[in-house]
């Protein structure tokens, strides 16, 4: 029947398969279905840019996006940033630079942050304001989320050598 | 928020989506990127009783550039659109206006068919398409046919598709050698909706000073086509393009967001900074 779907998807790494109602958002189902209530939704209608995953590696809105859209994909989460429990470059940045105070729009900032450092290692200041500008946040007034990025950045470009050699050899 | 229920359909070739379509009796949705489809459904403005998405058909998000026309398939994403090094090449329009549509996140998924079919008139696709020319291929069970554009929109979220066709591919013509073109918009904030927005095209004449035409979005319930004919980029300009508008008799709307009036003098001031743009490339003014 086409009101419930039957759909198996990687979320973080892992696999899941479940039955879920073609109106269930990913975001509902990451949270409610997964238990991984990193996810925050915020408006629920696509302008706050706060419930923010990537799927098959492409930013997404979970409140956009229906589960069964994600049937066969991979998921990431803001889980995925530290899997050990260990807070990731950015997430120390954030935490060093007091890039939040509630917290609620957090996830949001590291995720869109994540796929653009991903896909441009050295953003430029701009490309960065541009992402930011992708999130609301009710609380800190931005600057410390900028410099928090821009801090990120300069740390991940630093370490790029590294990373390329490690690539190379793998 | 929670949509209301339906059922969810994502075949994978255009024939079946319109059967699924016919069979849903006006009461089905194409989703095409979903990004402004399921911002109504999670707000039930949108209670569809059947989704057909579009996201397994093949070759949907095609963009082909050819000798005369580019083809676009419906299913290209404004991303795919503005990263197109050839497109912007042909049509360089498309990326200028393109990088004004929302956010990053959002321009990965929201399409140009999607776009067009929704037919807000303060939305870039439907301002750019009427000011370049060109026509929509709409599908349904019994075969297909184009739609000048310029018979497309017929009002806020109205169109010439009927509840049973689906936008499958746009054309649009080349534009003649020479021709520049410029774009402005203004919003409250980058990525927010527009208030108003210009594009407007310079065809430069055989020892004639050459040729301004323009289309407005957000001033109307459908993008407006304005003939600016030859204007000189002087302190005459202001008064001439609020003439042009004056006898244009504008209907913008009237909101929380910004006052008739003031989309009206918004609009002036976006053609103006067009037009300067256009015969002086290097004075840019406007905001």
């Amino acid at each position: 029947m086409a009101t419930e779907c039957s759909i198996r998807l990687r979320v973080n790494g892992v696999e899941y398969g479940r039955t879920v109602e073609a109106r269930r958002r990913l975001g509902d189902f990451v949270r409610e279905d997964l238990g991984l209530t990193g996810t925050h939704l915020a408006c629920e209608h696509g302008v706050c840019g706060v419930c923010m995953v990537m799927i098959d590696g492409t930013p997404s809105l979970s409140c956009l996006t229906f589960a069964v859209q994600a049937d066969g994909c991979s998921v990431e989460t803001v889980e995925s940033l530290s899997p050990d429990g260990t807070l990731d470059v950015l997430q120390t940045a954030f935490w060093d630079k007091h890039a939040f105070q509630c917290g609620y729009c957090t996830p949001g900032f590291l995720m869109s942050l994540t796929a653009l450092f991903r896909r441009t290692p050295n953003a430029s200041d701009e490309e960065i304001k541009e992402v930011i500008d992708g999130v609301v946040c009710r609380c800190t007034g931005y600057l410390p989320i900028f410099e928090a990025a821009v801090s990120a950045r300069d740390q991940l470009a630093a370490r790029e050598p590294e990373m390329v050699r490690r690539a190379a050899s793998a | 928020m929670r949509p209301a229920k339906f059922e969810y359909f994502a075949p994978d070739s255009l024939e079946q989506a319109a059967a699924l379509l016919a069979d849903a009796n006006g009461m089905g949705s194409i989703m095409a990127g979903g990004q402004s489809l399921m911002a109504a459904m999670n707000l039930r403005l949108a209670r569809p009783s059947r989704v057909i998405d579009l996201r397994k058909v093949p070759a949907m998000g095609n963009i082909e550039v050819g000798p005369d026309t580019v083809r676009i398939g419906a299913m290209a994403t404004h991303a795919s659109i503005i990263a197109s090094d050839r497109l912007r090449e042909a049509i360089p329009l498309l990326a200028m206006a393109g990088r004004h549509i929302a956010h990053s996140t959002i321009r990965e998924h929201g399409t140009m068919g999607g776009s067009l079919a929704l037919a807000d008139p303060a939305s870039e696709w439907p301002t750019v398409v009427t000011l370049l020319g060109g026509r929509l291929r709409a599908v349904n069970v019994r075969g297909d046919r184009w739609i000048d554009i310029r018979d497309f929109f017929h009002s806020f979220y109205t169109t010439e598709l009927a509840t049973d066709e689906i936008l499958a591919e746009i054309d649009i013509p080349l534009p003649k050698r020479g021709v520049r073109f410029a774009f402005q918009e203004f919003s409250r904030q980058r990525g927010a909706f527009a208030i108003a927005m210009a594009a407007v095209s310079f065809t430069p004449g055989d020892g004639s000073p050459g040729k301004l035409d323009a289309v407005l979005g957000g001033c109307g319930p459908r993008p407006v086509r304005l003939e600016l004919g030859t204007l000189q980029a002087d302190a005459s300009l202001d008064q001439h393009v609020a003439e042009i508008l004056d006898r244009a008799s504008l209907t913008p709307t009237n909101d929380v967001h910004a006052s008739a009036e003031d989309r009206r003098t918004i609009a002036s001031s976006l053609l103006v900074g067009c037009v300067t743009e256009l015969l002086h490339p290097t004075s840019q003014r406007g905001h």
